[in-house]
């Protein structure tokens, strides 16, 4: 599990330092304080600089950050979604691993890592791997699963779950899945994924119904229920959790999340500006079957720093909720 | 602009409190009604309440740019016990350099990047006591049902007939007087308006002095 965490020069990373991370950790922060960035900082370090997985996640990034058909080359925003403009090296230390590039020697090293491989940032992607991203990115992104390193839920209600789907399919892990649409709909009994259309049958119906049909908070679940069950002993990732999930659900969301990341040993990031999330986050982690897994903190701008976490302990977060207090 | 916050310990202060300001002073900055001073005054409930807001404010708002707090001053201590656990939190909060003692005056912290932050204790930073105690000095000491309120209770507790706590004599004699008014048995806030109380006495003025320095005012 990761217990401490040190990023530099990672966008506006300048020098973060977070310690005492908990199994499920939930990040707030006003607009531009990183919060995307921070799990970008997880995935870079989980994907071990894995070359072929960099050029899978740029092209991620690029499609998160600025959508298709936005007027820039390709090679211009690589260049502005890896932030090295002043050369100045990326250092992901992660307790004592560290993922790091050292621009002096033009070498790129992990430490720590016994399986080190040549980490190729974009900023010094050869032609051919930028050719490779290009194509990746062009063709295979309806297709791809992002990462076998990790889960990651994105903060679109878009998703594609078919992929993750057909690994489980007919396995035991099948059920954790129909037990998370449960949550939403209790009448749920089966579940198929076909070509990105996700059908379900409901106890009592003769006729197979689109997921759909139950509204977005199904589908954000479904990904969620997915893209745990692949997290399994790694890390899973959740950027703006309350996407299409009504307040009323939220805290059977997190309770799903926190048992489930105990039974199958997944530590949790999610971001979140909504204080409905926060409010039931609390709810469920001061249970106390769940004593000492959550964490909450804030993600702040600092002159210095970059980018500081404020910390609030589960104390704190019931006096702020007592009392209406903005901590987000 | 950041937020302001008054933590105080209970209802009755807060309703004394905010009459006591809304006669004397124009509304804090970044709020919007003179009267109703929502948000801005926080109450704690009792004096461990008023700590853990204090500490989470601290450690856990970032654009909070003044604090008051007003506690009581339980009788079997003095007014520097409650600074000292104030004290405490404030150096657990980046603060240094703090005053050893409590002055009449209050405590008014000003540091740098810091949340600006008052401390008031009730009833004059002095002396023991509670709201009831401050409450009796804006009643004439002249009053003669507050004399006869005051020999009354202290005749039910000589004869031991009290059914309330000794520590809560005083208030049982401002509830005693309250109710001896035309009105009977208005609550402490609801009272201020009477003309038996007179908001210019020395304390409440010495009051309002420390809501200014504790505090922005809009103009």
């Amino acid at each position: 599990m990761i217990k401490e965490l040190h990023i530099q020069n990672y966008r506006l990373f300048k020098d973060f330092k977070i310690k005492n991370l908990g199994q499920v950790n939930l990040i707030a922060g006003k607009n531009n304080t990183g919060k995307t960035s921070f799990l970008e900082a997880l995935m870079l370090y989980e994907s071990r600089g894995d070359n072929y997985f960099l050029a899978k996640l740029i092209s991620t990034i690029i499609e998160n950050r600025v959508g298709k058909n936005n007027g820039f080359t390709r090679s211009e925003l690589i260049a502005s979604i890896i932030y090295l403009k002043q050369e100045k090296d990326l250092s992901i230390k992660i307790n004592d691993l560290i993922l790091q590039t050292d621009f002096n020697k033009n070498t790129k090293k992990i430490n720590g890592l016994s399986k080190v491989k040549n980490l190729t940032l974009a900023t010094q992607l050869p032609n051919s791997a930028i050719k490779e991203t290009l194509t990746l990115f062009d063709n295979k992104i309806k297709n791809y699963i992002l990462s076998d390193y990790y889960g990651y839920v994105s903060s679109s209600i878009e998703h594609n779950n078919n992929i993750r789907w057909h690994k489980i399919a007919l396995r035991p892990e099948e059920d954790i899945i129909i037990d998370a649409l449960k949550i939403i709909e209790p009448r749920v009994i089966r579940l198929n994924i076909q070509n990105d259309n996700a059908i379900i049958r409901l106890k009592g119906n003769d006729k197979p119904s689109s997921i759909n049909s139950l509204g977005d908070g199904i589908n954000r679940l479904l990904t969620i229920a997915l893209e745990m069950v692949a997290a399994k002993g790694s890390v899973l990732l959740i950027d703006e959790f309350e996407t299409g999930l009504h307040h009323s659900i939220q805290e059977k969301v997190w309770d799903f999340i926190f048992q489930l990341s105990k039974k199958l040993n997944i530590q949790v990031f999610a971001t979140t500006h909504s204080k409905d999330c926060l409010e039931a986050f609390y709810e469920i982690a001061s249970k106390k079957d769940y004593e000492n897994m959550g964490k909450y903190f804030r993600l702040e701008r600092d002159k210095k720093l970059g980018i500081k976490p404020i910390s609030v302990n589960m104390r704190q977060l019931k006096t702020a909720i007592l009392h209406d207090l903005e901590i987000r | 602009m950041g937020q302001q916050k008054l933590i105080l310990e209970g209802p009755n202060d807060k309703h004394v409190i905010e009459n006591l300001c809304a006669t004397h002073l124009p509304r804090p900055k970044g709020y919007e009604s003179r009267t109703k001073y929502k948000h801005f005054v926080e109450i704690g409930g009792g004096d461990n309440g008023v700590l853990e807001l204090l500490d989470t404010s601290l450690a856990t708002v970032s654009d909070l740019t003044n604090i008051g707090v007003v506690m009581d001053c339980d009788l079997n201590f003095l007014p520097n016990k409650r600074w000292d656990a104030i004290k405490k939190i404030l150096v657990q909060n980046g603060y240094s350099h703090l005053p050893k003692e409590i002055s009449s005056y209050g405590i008014t912290i000003i540091q740098d990047n810091l949340t600006k932050i008052g401390l008031w204790v009730m009833p004059d930073n002095t002396n023991s006591g509670y709201l009831e105690h401050f409450y009796e000095q804006l009643i004439s000491p002249s009053d003669k049902m507050l004399i006869r309120a005051k020999s009354e209770v202290a005749k039910i507790i000589q004869e031991k007939e009290n059914r309330f706590s000794e520590t809560h004599r005083q208030k049982a004699i401002i509830h005693t007087w309250l109710s001896w008014q035309e009105t009977v048995g208005l609550p402490l806030g609801t009272a201020m308006n009477k003309s038996y109380i007179n908001k210019h006495t020395p304390i409440a003025l010495k009051f309002i002095e420390w809501m200014k320095n504790t505090f922005d005012f809009e103009l």
